[in-house]
């Protein structure tokens, strides 16, 4: 370990730290209500709402999101919209992570029995009321595994920022690299870096299915007991 | 707007007119006609594909017909009688007869997430307004009325079959339905867990309910219902007094069918 290298450009790869987590935190922040209302709308199955929202998410889902990307760097300038990288990074991880993630929540809505669906229904209760009050309770057990799976992917996936010229920890590192030729000691602390991060969600995983399973267990199981003489 | 086919009925509970319902190529109705007076209960026999669960779910609208109507307690579902006639009823007014017709599923369908009260509670407070405090009391009643009392925090699934249909039944009995729909509420049961919910079903047919039951108990049908419609294809090929159809059926299919269940049930 070259310890003065790493101090001059301990800062630099530390701005780049910065960088990813912001990148990460909006666009998590971003992708998660629109992913959710996504969803939402594509199991209503109202034709003229649910389609288009069918097509946006074939589309980003199928497109390499490095393309994306580009696109709102590089593209969107000729259309008279000039994005900072950093702008642009987070409108193409969003858009793309929007489209992912509906298709993680849809997927749990979807698991839900239908008739949940059939018997909320017949109690008269209207259909914002059924998916709020009895479908998404449900789903979220089902939802969580899915999402931070999703959510770790699309902290990774920030590092495709670094090739808009954002200076994010991928960049940062990787300019260390090229300045110094010591790719082994930048690449690794960028690893370690990374690996902190998504270690955080994958944390988060494990406490909220915990958590959730601890709601759902009944509380004694005398009760149960008592149920099946 | 079309106008509803003539009634042969008028005073009847629920009244169903040349019912007819597709699914895609498939005709799952056939122009069905019945009509269920008040406080009484039709048992609803058939082969499985036969239409009956369709034929529920078209009474309360949960799977609207394509033709024909359906009366429940003189007013046409689906339908608003305006000062110019009929016109189409919206999502909601559709909700609010919706809630006049009780439901009970094979498969309970309780929420599992909810204890037996919230799932007793849960819509007579959005649906009807009650206050918790009513819809509580009103709770408690009924599940002391399906030997359920002290249940009430219990989650569904620390419940045998047979408590989770009657609490399903308790459920449907809190919006304070006119008619009960039942389809077979105990194909999923443990043989040994069917007579609770049965006796159940009695006691709500004795305090005078109006019921149509899809079943494939004989022995029920034969006890406690006044009239007994055998479905085929989408129709109602048989309707009599149960031990009518049940001993001298007119149709040889009927006959057959109905001898594999008895023999399934003696
Ligand atoms: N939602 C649906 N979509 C497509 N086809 C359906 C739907 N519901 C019912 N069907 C079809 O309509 C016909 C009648 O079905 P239905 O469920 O009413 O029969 P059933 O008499 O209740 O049978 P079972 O005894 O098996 O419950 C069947 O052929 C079934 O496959
Ligand atoms: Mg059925």
């Amino acid at each position: 370990m070259n310890f003065a290298l790493l101090a001059e450009y301990g800062p630099a790869l530390g701005q780049g730290l910065l960088n990813t987590i912001f990148l990460s935190v909006v666009t998590l922040a971003i992708a998660t209500p629109i992913g959710a209302a996504i969803a939402l709308i594509r199991e209503t199955r109202i034709p003229w709402i649910a389609i288009p929202a069918a097509i946006y998410v074939n589309i980003f889902r199928l497109l390499p999101a490095l393309l994306v990307l580009f696109f709102s760097f590089y593209a969107l300038p000729q259309f008279g919209l000039r994005l900072s990288p950093m702008t642009a990074a987070v409108l193409g991880l969003s858009i793309v992570g929007a489209a992912y993630m509906s298709e993680d929540i849809r997927g749990g809505l979807a698991a839900v029995d239908q008739g949940q669906y059939r018997a909320a229904k017949a109690l008269g209760l209207s259909y914002p009321h059924i998916i709020r009050r009895i479908i998404i309770p449900q789903a979220i057990p089902l939802i969580i595994p899915p999402y931070v799976t999703r959510a770790i992917i699309m902290v990774k996936a920030t590092s495709l920022a670094s090739l808009v010229a954002v200076g994010d920890l991928t960049g940062e590192a990787v300019r260390a690299t090229s300045i110094t030729y010591e790719p082994f000691m930048f690449l690794i602390m960028a690893g370690a870096l990374y690996l902190l991060l998504s270690g955080a969600l994958a944390l988060f995983q494990m406490w909220a299915e915990e958590r959730v399973a601890r709601a759902r267990r009944p509380r004694t199981s005398l009760t149960v007991k008592a149920a099946q003489v | 707007m079309k106008m509803p086919a003539p009634r042969t009925s008028p005073q009847a509970m629920v009244e169903v007119v040349n019912l007819h319902k597709t699914y895609g190529p498939l005709t799952a109705l056939d122009g069905v006609d019945l009509a269920v007076e008040a406080g009484q209960v039709i048992a609803i026999v058939g082969a499985s594909g036969s239409g009956k669960s369709t034929l529920l779910r078209c009474i309360n609208f949960l799977d609207p017909p394509d033709s024909g109507d359906v009366w429940v307690d003189g007013h046409r579902m689906g339908f608003i009688e305006g000062g110019s006639g009929m016109r189409r009823a919206s999502d909601r007014e559709i909700r609010r007869h919706r809630a006049d017709i009780g439901m009970v599923f094979q498969h309970f369908n309780l929420f599992p997430h909810f204890t037996v009260l919230q799932n007793i509670i849960e819509a007579p407070m959005a649906v009807r307004g009650f206050s918790r405090a009513d819809a509580v009391a009103t709770a408690r009643e009924l599940l002391a009325s399906v030997g359920l009392a002290g249940k009430e925090e219990a989650f569904p699934t620390e419940l045998s079959g047979g408590q989770q249909q009657r609490v399903a039944i308790a459920r449907a009995l809190a919006m304070k339905p006119r008619v009960m729909l039942f389809d077979e509420p105990t194909s999923a049961l443990d043989p040994e867990l069917v007579d609770e919910v049965l006796r159940t079903m009695r006691n709500l047919a004795e305090k005078g309910m109006t019921m149509l039951v899809v079943t494939h108990e004989m022995s029920f049908a034969e006890d406690v219902a006044d009239t007994l419609v055998y479905f085929d294809k989408g129709k109602i090929v048989e309707a009599g007094k149960p031990s009518d159809v049940l001993r001298n059926p007119s149709q040889p299919r009927t006959q057959a069918f109905l001898q594999r269940l008895l023999r399934r049930t003696l």
